[in-house]
């Protein structure tokens, strides 16, 4: 060991000592390899401790470097749906065809459109058995509504399929409110007496001036009423879709 | 005012070289060049837990550099730091018995490396031996030496930190550690050859 403590070897190496403490230290180093190795061995002591400092902050430097990255690799990556996610997101889509059909349909759905659906006109029936016709079914029969319209008025033979003809003939003339009327008559009437003739048909028939007449409230009514009984004649000729088809119409108005 | 704005090589060798509030240098470091770094382990057998090992390596030889004044943007910082990681890996292929042909081929291929990036790296095993010796002081002595020589506070600073009694005790506390650390530098087979070389050189 020298007679050189640690503390003037640090101010040596600091250039703290005084001019001619170094000058004297400098000659002896170059005489004394001990003092030399002593020296070198405190420079590099200095060095590893600050080495060691360095060391702790660049490691935790690069710690949140490499966490920082990977959080936004993760971000960037698409995140695996769970089944919850995969039925939300089925479910959602849908909701969006739903949505798209409900539109296509709202849009699709005009007065003209359903009209043009249930568009049938009654026909006298003819009957193997039966070699002539009355009057007015021989006016309906030819499309002479005006006259059956008249006839209807008249005391007929069978009042009422002249009541019910007058009616029909009211329809196709495009007299809607006067058919309407006349068609709600015969079924009060039918009611009061009991007399179930030409039941099925006044429904399907009000059916139809209640869409003429866009009186939908009514016509839906009566589309529910008819749907309501399966032996109904004309119970195939509505579907559950005529009945949201109303509402669209209503909802359109 | 520069508001997350990145410093340009010079005002970051500043930062570094000035020892104080290391980490955002370090950390503009780690986003502009782990990526080349990386890329660079990666294509020549490594994995990515070898490149984070180099790459911390890399940094410190980096800081060491600049604080000793060796490196002063003689160079762009990335070309540095390239030659830095590709010693050091060609190196740890080396020693990895499993080396394969086209790993000597990079070391007959290497382009020139600095002088001064070559003492650094053989300096810096010796200074891997030293480091172990001051691990394996007790708590008290590597807080103070780090305080006194990493944190650069004063005795009085460093005094108050620890609670010491006085001044006095501290300084001979701090004198006791570092005899007691430089006595086993000397004492090491493994370094006797770097300090014998040192002489030498000077």
């Amino acid at each position: 060991m020298s007679e050189y403590n640690l503390e003037k070897l640090e101010a040596y190496l600091l250039n703290s000592l005084p001019t001619n403490e170094r000058a004297e230290m400098e000659a002896e180093m170059k005489e004394n390899s001990e003092l030399r190795e002593e020296l070198e061995a405190l420079k590099l002591t200095r060095q590893a401790i600050k080495m060691d400092g360095w060391k702790r902050t660049v490691s935790q430097v690069q710690d949140e470097f490499l966490s920082s990255r990977k959080s936004e690799r993760a971000s960037k990556q698409p995140r695996p749906i769970g089944a919850t996610q995969l039925l939300l997101r089925i479910a959602a889509s849908v909701v969006l065809v739903l949505a798209g059909s409900a539109m296509v349909v709202y849009f699709i759905t005009t007065p003209e459109a359903l009209a043009e659906k249930h568009n049938l006109t009654y026909s006298v029936p003819v009957m193997r058995t039966t070699d002539t016709l009355s009057s007015i079914e021989e006016a309906y029969r030819n499309g002479e509504f005006e006259r059956v319209i008249a006839l209807s008025q008249t005391p007929q033979p069978d009042q009422p399929i002249a009541d019910f003809l007058g009616a029909m003939a009211l329809l196709e003339s495009g007299k809607v409110d006067s058919a309407i009327t006349r068609m709600l008559e015969i079924q009060s009437g039918n009611r009061e007496t009991g007399n179930s003739r030409f039941a099925d048909e006044l429904d399907y028939f009000l059916v139809k001036a209640y869409l003429q007449a866009q009186n939908y409230d009514q016509a839906g009514s009566v589309v529910h009423k008819i749907r309501a009984d399966s032996g109904h004649t004309y119970y195939r000729n509505f579907t559950r879709s005529d009945l949201l088809k109303i509402k669209i119409l209503k909802l359109k108005k | 005012m520069k508001l997350n704005q990145e410093l340009t090589d010079e005002e970051l060798i500043r930062k570094i070289a000035d020892g104080k509030a290391m980490s955002p240098p370090i950390a503009q470091l780690y986003r502009q060049h782990y990526g080349m770094l990386e890329h660079y382990i990666l294509k020549n057998s490594g994995t990515a837990a070898d490149a984070a090992d180099q790459i911390q390596e890399v940094m410190l030889v980096f800081v060491q550099l600049v604080s000793a004044g060796k490196f002063r943007g003689d160079a762009k910082i990335s070309t540095v730091l390239f030659s830095i990681c590709r010693n050091l890996w060609i190196t740890e292929l080396r020693k990895r018995k499993s080396t394969l042909i086209r790993n000597e081929k990079y070391m007959e291929e290497q382009e020139h490396i600095t002088r001064y990036i070559d003492e650094q790296l053989e300096q810096q095993e010796s200074l891997r031996v030293v480091m172990e010796l001051f691990a394996s002081l007790g708590k008290t002595c590597k807080t103070i030496l780090s305080l006194f020589y990493y944190e650069e506070l004063s005795m009085k600073e460093i005094c108050k930190k620890l609670d010491f009694s006085s001044e006095q005790v501290l300084r001979n506390k701090k004198y006791k550690c570092l005899q007691n650390l430089t006595g086993q530098v000397r004492s090491s087979p493994a370094i006797k050859h770097l300090l014998l070389k040192a002489l030498r050189h000077e």
